[in-house]
């Protein structure tokens, strides 16, 4: 009802202002709090734009049908939909009333003319897959399915084929019910869902994301992947190989496979990335087929960016086992908030169906569940064909005879393929099973393995058939068949199989392979696929070997410390075999084989890395031995590893330690300060007069100094010298390891000692490393409050004790007022009236300006970059926010920047973590398993916490966000900076384009030792920014939105090559080797190195590339260039086999 | 005894696949247990708790409709704890924690509905385990009776029940059975040992499907309608009230069905309302980690509480009413 209101209003005012007729745009969109667009579908078509060649018309709308979640197709051609006006949440005493709706365009003219509601009365249906006689429905704790018995079209059987699947976020429940290739059921479940099931097979339990793999005709249940957010896109493709996308992620396409392990996994140890990392989030996933589409059309995958009403798509070619992936056109974009596309199909048409959700909201927990503005009642269905196209009039498949069917298995359309398959496999008997291997006798290519999936669908898989696919010259056709190996041969069959296709020379057969041998786990078949080890790895094969290895330890372990066969494996085998061990028994074949030389000098880091994870105190020793017997070269990596070993698992040699003391005085300077660490760590109490003295030696270099320091302040009788130091009576440029070594030990004395010094400084990066140790320990913030009774602090100091004080977890209230009363600041207002965001929300629309805005957010003081990123972009801390002005109201906005502890997105909770040594660390947790917790802190670095060391650990109800920060800025930035998140995504506003724009950058910048580094550069020339890092104070930043970077901002080196450059580089990632392209704006005036190597910087530069990282450089002269802004685009060179992406 | 006991249940079993009927009526009339009798008390606060077996009974409704029918001058209350997937260690109950999260959740429900007679049944899932296994189960199951104990509390033991030939071949069923038997057996020793009433469901349930001659379960595990008005029928004979007409179930002759069908919907609309009070959706925003968002609309959950008592008011009477034309269970 209230719907209806602010919009004849709205109109009211259009029609006078007359430009009701004009579509709606941006800021229209987002007229205010209580606003909502007009819910008409002729006006929300109106605001589409379509590719070219396609246009878009209206399938289906209320009242036909409401809220729709999933679709997918029958065999008759029927659309089945699952949809619910229940969502988010049932009230007390409402009976549920989802339903099940079939929709039909019997007259062929593009436009559902009958509606069917084949089942009402159920509980939020967010998964559907008809099929089996009947429909399956993914209903909240339930997998259902529903048969029609007597014909009438509705529903009138139920069977619970599962139960026990988790609720406990309704958008995350069951999703996304595909049939696979070969008949399985495929079905998603989302990241705070819990689910355990019972099967005829024994329980199955699947904690956070992923996908379920079902066989309908036995309930056999297993795992098929784990992880993501929220994966709302599954897709297969011609080959059988699986995508995935992520409706809460960042990274596009997911190329996934049996046991791939991905982002927020429970317990994960180790995860695998997507194609497309910087993505907006996507849900829904298809593969267009077909010679009818547009040119360039088929073969890409279409997928929903719900937030920014649009559809992305996406072209995927094969790179070594994987794909890589590269953004295309977008099939449609739009400015209509309540334009939700969250599921995408082809039909039997050819034509693309979108189901669009239709709300102004879609924020699931951070809109409250029964705020006004939610939609209950629209929906609508588009449908979006080539211009043109009239399709053949074709009898469907569940009215064609078998012969016709098997002749659709050859359609270059993929919906007639998998139909036709789908109803041949529902005519089963022995006749068919006969007929059906005949076919695929006389198939080869594709629709050989159309053949093949058909047979598996019947239950009549055939060995010579598959055989005569594992022997194609197709290496797709290859892989597929090894991964059909386990439905016709038994094990000994398969291994003898598999051990030609570990071998082979496509790495997408490689890796099918290593499933298939993970699958069978034998001893042998364990020891054939050492033999992918050895070959060429990229991350996919890593991933799957790692993970077999890791998953059979029990099995492999004996083999290697016993069976002579497995002790002949080679060095390349040996290391990825023993990093995928929990045992360190593994280590002593390992060190054995290096200590005998056998192992190649560039994995000695890798062996030293397994002993400081793994080392027992034999190995220490061992470790101690060689290093003391080690040189200049050998020796430094050797101790780091021993300090580790101190650090993290209070593991010393017992012998021979006194060589510590040698080296204190006389080594070269790595050794000299690794020994001072092990000095300390092993409280090596006769040491501190060789300690003392580097201490107070001003010509010893500082950085060995403050080592010394570090370690004399672990040793007894030192107090009276790091209390002195740490007070800056003496020694000065050591006060502030001193005052960390004194917060060890001293924590009331170092906090007065601190507060005192934080009264005499200004630099706001020394004020971080003063309150570092307090606020990294439990007692540490108490011990500043009390320091900060009586002191004065200057106001910059102050504001910053706030913001840290501010994003504590748990919030410390009484040192942020100890810190505003120090510092005379006025407290800042916690939270705002309903009355004052909504006044602050319409100055937004009215004045608020998004590139000032766009200045403001760069701002280094407010930190925003630093922890979020924008289009991939920035820092990882916070979520990205490529599209939160597409998807997120302006309230919500402003509610979070000021008050950020009150909307925390999933997947970015924040894990409050005591350690045994009552170290309080605090961050995102971005790794989480049985041996360690991986948390992402507000700095955006990466903490390693062992589960052994962790006291005790709980979500924290505080955001990483500082809210502080945000609220202190003057009224006018605040709503620019808002104006400016109310774009990104929006079209027609800020949208990341989908050219691959360089957005990450190290840039010169060096503040106060500019003198320093412009004498070396010039003294150097060029090469010395150009070649590896000669010590130079890179710093990160980022470009505009649009791509930009603002060169102005950079520090100019004067009379370099007699010229005055600025200086920037970013990396680039080639996958395949060959031709790399960039496209440069303004190359006037620009200088370029790839690597050290000059080249000439035109408006196309082509260089060719081997694979991996290579660095580019660039100068900019201004006084030639005129341009401050550059922007350079990684681009495609037709003809080239050369494949790269952008690291950012 | 041990092994003995297991001989007299394999017998049933084997009775039941390949001798069919001789010893229905033994089971019919009987009551299923040599333990401790059970008796429904008035105004008790009946509790189930287990899994998927006790889970699916809230949308069948046919053990609650069995025992109201049967008695009818009884009032009583009757909440579903049940939790697919679940063990005596309430694993399945953990959400976000770790198992010990689980176990603590299912303490918290039974405190919170306070039962005066708990309904238990566990090992469903524990059999599968093999055996090997049956000891450390049973050690588990004793701590969850002792923990769950209370004044003023009877507890009473349900049985495993028999798997079916759908999925799996008659031999790996066969094979299965014999371990689900072993488990039952040793449940009703433990039970016996604690003097804690125990229903075998095992053999009686065998029985009454060999007579009524149609598959009890949709998948060879979990009951449907028909498995779950055996069942009913079993648990009203064990209190000493036959559900049985002769030689047929009266649960299920179609008339008294169609004649039961308010009273079902009614107690099925209950279950409803109880399943959202203990299983609330978005549990994570209402009352986890993220309730600084949604934790407003927590109280929705407490709402359920005077809607499910106002549900159940009407049933008990409305059994009187059908068992008045129907006749007294006898």
């Amino acid at each position: 009802m209230f719907l209806n209101l602010p919009r004849i209003s709205v109109l009211s005012t259009l029609l006078m202002t007359g430009i009701a007729a004009l579509p709606p745009t941006g800021a229209y969109a987002q007229r205010g709090l209580k606003d909502v667009p007009d819910p008409d579908p002729a006006k929300q078509q109106a605001s589409f734009q379509v590719a070219e060649g396609f246009a878009i018309n209206l399938f289906a709308a209320e009242p036909m049908i409401a809220k729709p979640i999933q679709m997918n197709w029958d065999t008759q051609g029927r659309l089945w939909v699952a949809t619910s006006e229940t969502y988010p949440q049932i009230k007390p005493g409402q009976a549920a009333n989802d339903k099940i709706v079939v929709l039909e365009d019997t007259n062929g003219d593009g436009v559902a003319d009958k509606q069917t509601v084949f089942a009402e009365g159920l509980l939020m249906p967010t998964a559907i897959l008809p099929g089996d006689g009947g429909v399956y429905v993914g209903a909240s704790t339930e997998l259902l399915h529903l048969m029609d018995t007597d014909g009438d079209g509705k529903a009138d059987r139920k069977r619970i084929v599962l139960s026990g699947f988790g609720t406990e976020d309704t958008h995350h429940m069951i999703h996304t019910l595909r049939r696979g290739p070969t008949g399985h059921i495929y079905f998603n479940q989302s990241i705070y869902t819990h689910s355990h099931l019972e099967t005829p097979f024994g329980a199955k339990r699947l904690l956070a994301g992923g996908t379920w793999k079902m066989n309908p005709h036995t309930i056999e249940l297993e795992v098929y992947t784990r992880g993501l957010v929220n994966p709302w896109g599954l897709a297969f493709n011609e080959w059988g190989q699986s995508f995935e996308t992520d409706g809460a992620g960042s990274e596009g396409i997911h190329y996934v496979f049996p046991e791939i392990v991905m982002f927020t996994a429970h317990n994960a140890e180790r995860t695998v990335r997507g194609l497309n990392p910087g993505q907006p989030k996507h849900c829904g996933l298809e593969l267009l087929s077909g010679d009818h589409l547009p040119p360039g059309w088929s073969g890409r995958y279409v997928t929903n960016d719900f937030r920014g009403n649009r559809i992305n798509s996406f072209e995927l070619s094969p790179s070594g086992s994987g794909y890589v992936s590269v953004q295309a056109d977008n099939l449609l974009s739009s400015n209509y908030v309540s334009f939700r596309p969250i599921d995408i199909l082809m039909g039997p048409d050819g034509a693309i169906y979108v189901a669009d959700w239709y709300n102004p909201i879609i924020q699931h927990g951070e809109v409250d569940f029964r705020d006004e503005r939610r939609d209950h009642e629209h929906g609508r269905i588009w449908r979006i064909a080539p211009v043109g196209h009239r399709p053949p009039a074709r009898k469907v498949p569940a009215d064609s005879d078998r012969g016709e069917l098997f002749t659709l298995l050859t359609s270059p359309e993929k919906w007639w393929r998998d139909a036709a398959r789908t109803e041949l496999a529902s005519r089963v008997d022995d006749a068919l099973r006969q007929e059906a291997l005949q076919w695929t006798s006389r198939q080869v290519g594709q629709s050989l393995l159309e053949g093949l999936w058909l047979l598996s669908a019947l239950g009549s898989p055939d060995p010579a058939q598959i055989d005569r696919a594992l022997t194609d010259a197709d290496p797709r056709l290859r892989a597929a068949a090894v991964r059909l190996m386990p439905e016709a041969f038994d094990a000994t069959q398969s291994l003898s199989r598999l051990e030609q296709a570990v071998s082979d020379a496509h790495p997408q057969v490689r890796l099918e392979a290593v499933h298939g041998l993970r699958r069978l786990a034998s001893p042998e078949a364990l020891l054939l696929c050492t033999r992918a080890l050895a070959a060429e790895q990229d991350v996919f094969l890593d991933f799957a070997l790692w993970r077999t290895f890791r998953e059979t330890e029990g099995i492999w372990l004996p083999e290697l410390l016993n069976n002579p066969r497995w002790q002949e494996l080679s060095a390349t085998v040996l290391i990825p075999l023993a990093k995928a061990a929990r045992s360190p028994a593994v280590l002593d074949p390992v060190l054995a084989r290096w200590r005998a030389g056998k192992i190649p000098p560039e994995q000695s880091g890798e062996v030293l890395n397994l002993v400081a994870q793994q080392g027992q105190p034999e190995h220490v020793q061992a470790l101690w031995n060689m290093a003391r017997a080690g040189n200049e070269q050998t020796r430094p990596p050797l101790l780091k590893t021993l300090v580790t070993l101190s650090e993290r698992r209070n593991l010393s040699p017992a012998e021979d330690r006194e060589q510590v003391r040698t080296w204190l005085i006389d080594a070269d300077l790595p050794t000299r300060e690794l020994a001072c660490q092990l000095a300390g760590w092993w409280k090596l109490q006769n040491a501190s007069q060789e300690l003392r003295t580097i201490v107070t030696t001003a010509s010893e270099p500082v950085g060995l100094r403050a080592q010394a320091i570090t370690a004399l302040a672990r040793l007894e009788g030192q107090q009276p010298l790091i209390r002195s130091v740490a007070k800056g009576e003496q020694l000065p440029e050591l006060r502030l390891p001193a005052l960390e070594a004194l917060a060890a030990v001293e924590l009331n004395l170092a906090a007065r000692t601190a507060v005192e010094w934080l009264g005499q400084t200004s630099d706001p990066s020394q004020v971080d490393r003063i309150l570092n140790p307090f606020l990294s320990r439990k007692q540490g913030p108490d011990a500043l409050t009390r320091a900060l009774a009586e002191a004065q602090l200057p106001t910059e100091v102050a504001i910053i004790g706030v913001r840290r004080a501010g994003s504590l977890s748990p919030r410390n209230e009484k040192l942020i007022s100890a810190f505003q009363k120090a510092g005379n600041l006025e407290p800042v207002a916690q939270g705002l009236s309903p009355e004052e965001y909504q006044a602050l929300a319409a100055a937004v629309l009215r004045t608020g300006n998004m590139r000032r805005g766009e200045q403001v957010y760069r701002r280094e003081n407010l930190q925003c970059l630093k922890c979020h990123a924008i289009g991939g972009a920035g820092g990882k801390v916070g979520p990205d926010l490529t599209s939160i002005g597409a998807s997120a109201p302006v309230d919500y906005l402003i509610e979070s920047l000021i008050e950020p502890n009150k909307k925390i997105k999933e997947g970015y909770h924040t894990l409050q973590i005591v350690t045994v040594d009552g170290l309080v660390k605090t961050g995102v947790p971005v790794l989480q398993n049985q041996q360690e917790v991986h948390l992402r802190n507000a700095e955006g670095i990466i903490e390693v916490i062992a589960t052994e060391d962790i006291e005790l650990s709980r979500i924290s109800p505080t955001s990483l966000m500082p809210g502080e920060l945000v609220s202190k800025l003057p009224r006018d930035e605040l709503i620019d900076l808002t104006r400016f998140l109310s774009a990104l995504g929006k079209t027609g506003e800020l949208v990341v384009s989908r050219q691959r724009y360089v957005r990450t950058w190290d840039v010169l910048n060096p503040g106060d030792q500019i003198a320093a580094v412009t004498d070396a550069i010039r003294h150097n020339g060029p090469a010395h920014a150009t070649g590896n890092d000669a010590g130079l104070p890179w710093k990160t930043d980022y470009s505009f939105v649009e791509g930009q970077l603002p060169v102005s901002s950079l520090a100019m080196m004067r009379n370099v090559d007699g010229l005055n450059l600025q200086f920037a580089r970013f990396y680039v990632e080639v996958i395949t080797a060959g031709e790399i392209g960039f496209q440069i704006e303004q190359p006037l005036g620009l200088r370029l190195w790839v690597g050290q190597q000059e080249v000439t910087a035109g408006e196309q530069v082509r260089v060719e590339l081997p694979a991996g990282r290579h660095r580019v450089t660039v100068a900019v002269e201004p006084a030639v260039r005129q341009h401050d802004l550059l922007r350079i685009e990684l681009i495609d060179l037709p003809g080239s086999t050369g494949q790269a992406q952008l690291v950012n | 005894m041990l092994n003995l006991f297991a001989v007299v249940r394999l017998r049933y079993f084997m009775s039941g696949i390949f001798l069919c009927g001789i010893c229905s009526s033994l089971f019919a009339a009987e009551p299923a247990s040599a333990g401790p009798a059970w008796s429904l008390q008035p105004n008790d606060r009946v509790v189930l708790l287990g899994n998927t077996f006790i889970e699916r009974e809230n949308t069948y409704g046919q053990i609650e409709l069995a025992l109201r029918l049967s008695h009818p001058e009884i009032p009583f209350s009757w909440r579903n704890l049940g939790w697919s997937g679940d063990n005596v260690l309430g694993e399945s109950r953990a959400y976000f924690g770790p198992v010990q999260a689980g176990y603590a959740h299912l303490q918290e429900y039974v405190k919170l509905l306070q039962p005066t007679l708990l309904l238990v049944s566990y090992g469903h899932n524990a059999a599968y385990e093999g055996a090997g296994q049956v000891d450390a189960f049973l050690k588990d199951y004793e701590k969850l009776l002792d923990d769950l104990a209370a004044e003023n509390r009877r507890i009473v033991i349900l049985g495993l029940t028999p798997l079916e030939a759908v999925h799996r071949d008659a031999g790996s069923t066969r094979e299965l059975n014999q371990t689900r038997q072993l488990y039952n057996t040793r449940i009703e020793q433990m039970c016996l040992r604690k003097q804690l009433p125990f229903v075998d469901l095992y053999g009686p349930v065998l029985a009454l499907r060999q007579r009524e001659g149609s598959g009890l379960t949709d998948n060879g595990v979990h009951l449907n309608a028909s498995g779950y008005r055996i069942v009913g029928t079993v648990l009203a004979s064990s209190l000493g009230k036959s559900l049985q007409r002769g030689d047929e179930l009266l649960l299920g002759d179609s008339q008294f069905q169609a004649v039961c069908q308010p009273l079902l919907n009614k107690l099925l609309w209950k279950n409803e309302l109880f399943f959202h009070r203990f299983r609330p959706q978005n549990e994570t925003y209402l009352r986890g980690f993220r309730k600084h968002e949604q934790g407003q609309n927590a109280k929705e959950i407490y709402e359920f509480d005077a809607l499910v008592e106002q549900a159940e008011q009407s049933l008990q009477p409305l059994a009187a009413d059908i068992m008045r034309e129907w006749g007294a269970s006898r």
